[in-house]
């Protein structure tokens, strides 16, 4: 037996969580080999069509295909008359049930809004299958569609919770008591659509009773579920496959209707199909950011203590779904203040249903939360940073709770030194580059810190590699990447002897990848995973009399180097398999979260410090400089996360100038259904962008000590933009996008 | 409507395809020559995922019928890596984490592989601009621009070293 040698502590491998680490699936996604849904060639595949409604609300009366059945390559249509039956599905977000719709498609004649599949065909090659749609001639019975508040208030109602999850109505203290200057404003926010650059798509097969289905989805598991109730079949008949999904941001995180039709056409026509949605119809028929009109009114006494909050919601909802977008949130917890009123309304619209996107109610009220305590600050003549740490919550000020771990001070701390703040003079117009006026905003950045139940599977291999599986998704986040290095830390091992697979339903049960949950959720399941193999794989060693290892306690050993080091012996993995004569060492694991729930409030926050130059003759308002800094707990990876940051602060820069779904009155119809007409950050629309980590494990969350940042990013981001644009120009728009007309 | 043979030279092979004459090169890449590294994200040549080199010269796949590109040589991302060996720019993205989700990738580097030749040395703000044909929704751009900077350095190192 060779001489043991202990690596130094800096030496050893098990320092991988919190190193900057290469996305392990980087080389497949530069070589075009990370295969997408629609990526998949099943034999004897043939496409489809789906052809959608031109009017918002109504009722088909006729749908004429004498043209279109005669159609090069048709193999024929699905409508409402000929679609087999459907069972309805619960809708249970804790039973793994959710649709974007309440309804389900080509059932009956009841038109939604417009963008709702009415007929499907299905033809031998897309050219066929696209000509073929263009020849069916639907007539309807129109009504008149609601797509503007305005039209619908009379239907208005508050609803009791935010999908079940919070109470929606909120009123702490007495309102009575709030004293000092009061601001009153009104800010609005628009419908806006994710636009992940994959569209959805769905390649489905049958074979007798079982369907697989290739899906770019976020909720393998969900989607199973649904799929199941749908068709009447077993779970275990189901397979859902999403290995890489093309950004999804909230808008593949429930089921589709369209999903559905494309495992409906593919038992109907006994043909593997290929549905793709177009670009125009991710405008028309997939959910999207309900549009709001947030009142809120502050109450402040003239030191600068905020004594009461009322942000009331108005928020779009639809006549076939059920979210709204819950902005008061963030008024409830963001500032220690004693009174507080926050209320939600919803008003229906004939729009394809209203979903999460990236921070839903967070990316929003913090932009209106955010703007009004800037426009305090100028009420006020207290600096905005001063102010927001004059009103610093200390603990949760709605459940009265500790913080599991805050450093929001130091995030505006650092990120006011990062930026040169303090050099700011906080006159409107009071710098000048040319014909551009410039100015800094700042706002802050909050996301709750969300755990849920998730389970995963660790095999150690004969050959000493190891190998995960979690039925999770890497949906651009970074997922692959995070779950090696933490299976790789636990197990000793290097990361390329760890492989990680995800994004099949067969694999143990994984959460929605969204509410930036995953790290916390499924990143500690693969922790706890790995340790339940590495035990066993230790007893194994300790009751082996051949084992070096033999009669030491579990407790005295650790992982390292692919195999079992006590002080004084070693052994490898590789040996402990094969004297075992076992195929492998296996262990699955559900991490759940418990007490300290009940006992902490979890949140992230960041401060967002942004620089504008507004064009003074075209109102055009360029972002030149932004500085975030963040405190989401342990970094598992500082290039990964810093990634994702990036990208939220670059989509929040597209909600504070650019995007906006707009709608026609008179059809409901959306107008802006392409990358032209509803405009999305491009490379020369973004410049300098600084993101920096508090870095301080959470001790609460669970044993990684991290807290998730794929949300936190977006927010903030509007508010300080808007606020910068005050700054330069002395004009408060309180109506996003911030478009050149509205400074003009 | 009318089938056509359609001969295709790709990353130097010809591929001989039986397809609609409505097929778009992109759809030839994909549905029928299996290559589905090139991504279909708009079909109508506003977000650059289709991105790929036609005779060297970058263009929208989306944008053109397949049996307009005969006699010509396609270059798709498929075609960048040399064996095992990544192209410069390949690697560049993955050490600058140039991308998330993916999918916009391939047409985000055949763009910067052609940049790179239409303009040897570019300049921060000309990457930009020349890059902003091809959107990422997850928003890597500042990443996108290192991974292209550090291309330019490093070949301007490379001619320096062969210029002594």
């Amino acid at each position: 037996m060779a001489t043991i040698l202990v690596p130094k502590e800096e030496e050893r491998p098990s320092e991988l969580v919190g190193r900057s680490v290469s996305r392990v699936e980087g080389r497949l996604k530069v070589t075009g080999e990370a295969h997408y849904a629609a990526d998949y060639d099943v034999d004897s595949l043939v496409y489809a069509v789906v052809i959608q409604s031109t009017i918002a609300s109504g009722r088909i009366i006729k749908i004429d295909m004498k043209e279109a059945e005669r159609a090069p390559g048709v193999l024929g249509f699905l409508t409402h008359q000929n679609a087999p039956k459907l069972n309805t599905p619960i809708r249970d977000f804790m039973k793994e049930s959710v649709m974007d719709e309440k309804f389900l498609p080509l059932q009956d004649d009841v038109i939604r809004y417009a963008g709702q599949d009415v007929a499907l065909v299905v033809a031998d090659t897309f050219e066929n299958a696209s000509a073929a749609a263009s020849h069916v001639k639907v007539t309807y019975e129109e009504k008149k569609p609601i797509v503007e508040f305005n039209d619908g208030m009379a239907q208005a109602y508050k609803p009791e919770s935010f999908m079940g999850f919070r109470p929606a109505q909120i009123k702490r203290g007495d309102m009575t008591l709030s004293n000092g200057i009061k601001l009153e404003r009104t800010y609005t926010t628009p419908v806006e659509h994710h636009n992940p650059m994959e569209p959805s798509s769905w390649v489905a097969s049958w074979n007798g009773n079982s369907l697989t289905i290739y899906n770019s989805t976020q909720w393998v598991r969900g989607n199973r579920s649904v799929l199941s109730q749908v068709f009447g079949i077993p779970v275990d008949k189901i397979r859902v496959i999403s290995y890489f999904t093309g950004g999804g941001f909230g808008s593949k995180g429930f089921d589709s209707v369209h999903e559905i039709v494309a495992a409906l056409a593919a038992r109907h026509f006994l043909r593997p199909i290929k549905l793709s949605l177009s670009r125009q119809q991710l405008f028309t028929s997939t959910t999207h950011r309900p549009a709001t009109i947030q009142n809120l009114s502050l109450s402040a006494t003239r030191d600068g203590r905020l004594t009461a909050i009322k942000h009331d919601t108005i928020s779009q909802i639809t006549f076939s779904g059920d979210f709204f977008e819950p902005c008061g949130g963030v008024s409830a917890e963001l500032y220690a203040c004693p009174n507080v009123e926050i209320s939600h309304t919803v008003v229906p619209f004939n729009t394809a249903g209203t979903g999460a996107m990236r921070a839903p109610g967070e990316a929003t009220g913090s932009f209106a939360l955010e703007s009004a305590l800037d426009e305090l600050s100028y009420e006020l003549k207290i600096d905005p940073v001063e102010l927001r740490m004059m009103n610093y919550a200390n603990e949760n000020p709605e459940d009265g709770n500790p913080w599991s771990s805050k450093y929001l001070d130091e995030c505006y701390g650092l990120g006011s030194t990062q930026f040169g703040w303090t050099r700011r003079n906080p006159e409107p117009r009071s710098m000048k580059q040319g014909r551009h006026f410039l100015g800094w905003g700042m706002a802050t950045a909050m996301y709750p810190g969300i755990r849920s139940p998730a389970a995963a599977k660790v095999r150690i291999l004969p050959d000493g590699r190891a190998l995960v599986t979690s039925a999770t998704h890497d949906i651009g986040t970074g997922t692959y990447t995070i779950l090696t290095q933490i299976a790789a830390e636990t197990l000793g091992l290097p990361i390329e002897k760890v492989k990680v697979e995800m994004g099949d339903s067969s694999m143990p049960f994984a959460p929605v990848s969204g509410g930036s949950a995953t790290a916390a959720s499924v990143g500690t399941a693969v922790k706890e995973s790995a340790l339940a193999a590495l035990n066993k794989t230790m007893l194994l060693a300790a009751g082996d009399t051949k084992s070096p290892l033999y009669g030491v306690r579990p407790e005295d050993m650790i992982a390292e180097e692919g195999g079992i080091l006590s002080e004084r012996s070693s052994d490898s993995f590789v040996e402990i398999i094969r004297r075992n004569k076992l195929p492998f060492i296996e262990a699955e694991a559900t991490a759940a979260p418990g007490e300290e729930q009940e006992k902490f409030s979890f949140m992230s926050f960041g401060s967002v410090f942004a620089g504008v130059m507004v064009d003074s003759e075209l109102g055009e308002v360029r972002v030149s400089r932004v500085v975030g800094v963040y405190d989401v707990g342990k970094v598992i990876n500082p290039k990964t996360a810093r990634s994702q940051l990036i990208g939220g602060i670059v989509m929040g820069i597209g909600m504070a100038l650019m995007e906006h779904t707009v709608y026609e009155r008179v059809h409901g119809r959306a107008i802006t259904t392409n990358l032209a007409d509803y405009t999305v950050p491009v490379n020369a629309d973004i410049n300098k962008i600084d993101v920096e980590f508090i870095d301080k494990p959470d001790p609460h969350i669970s044993s990684l000590g991290a807290r998730g940042v794929g949300e936190i990013g977006i927010t903030g981001v509007a508010g300080a933009v808007a606020n910068a644009v005050y700054h330069a120009t002395g004009k408060r728009v309180r109506d996003l996008p911030i478009t050149p007309d509205k400074l003009l | 409507m009318t089938d056509a043979t359609i001969k295709l030279q790709v990353n130097g092979e010809e591929y001989i395809v039986e397809a609609d004459t409505r097929t778009t090169l992109l759809d030839a890449l994909r549905e029928h020559i299996h290559l589905t590294g090139t991504k279909k994200g708009c079909d109508q040549g506003q977000c650059g995922a289709c991105t790929v080199l036609v005779d060297g010269r970058r263009i929208n796949s989306c944008l053109t019928f397949a049996v307009m590109n005969q006699g010509k040589q396609i270059l798709t991302i498929e075609g960048l890596a040399k064996e095992e060996t990544l192209d410069p720019v390949q690697s560049a993205f993955i050490d600058h984490d140039g991308f998330q989700c993916g999918y916009c990738t391939p047409g985000q580097i055949m763009s910067a592989y052609a940049l790179l030749r239409e303009n040897p040395n570019p300049t921060e703000s000309e990457i930009r601009e020349f890059m902003s044909g091809n959107i990422c929704r997850c928003g890597a751009y500042p990443n996108i621009v290192a991974a292209i900077e550090e291309v330019v350095k490093s070949r301007q190192k490379m001619t320096k070293v062969i210029a002594r």
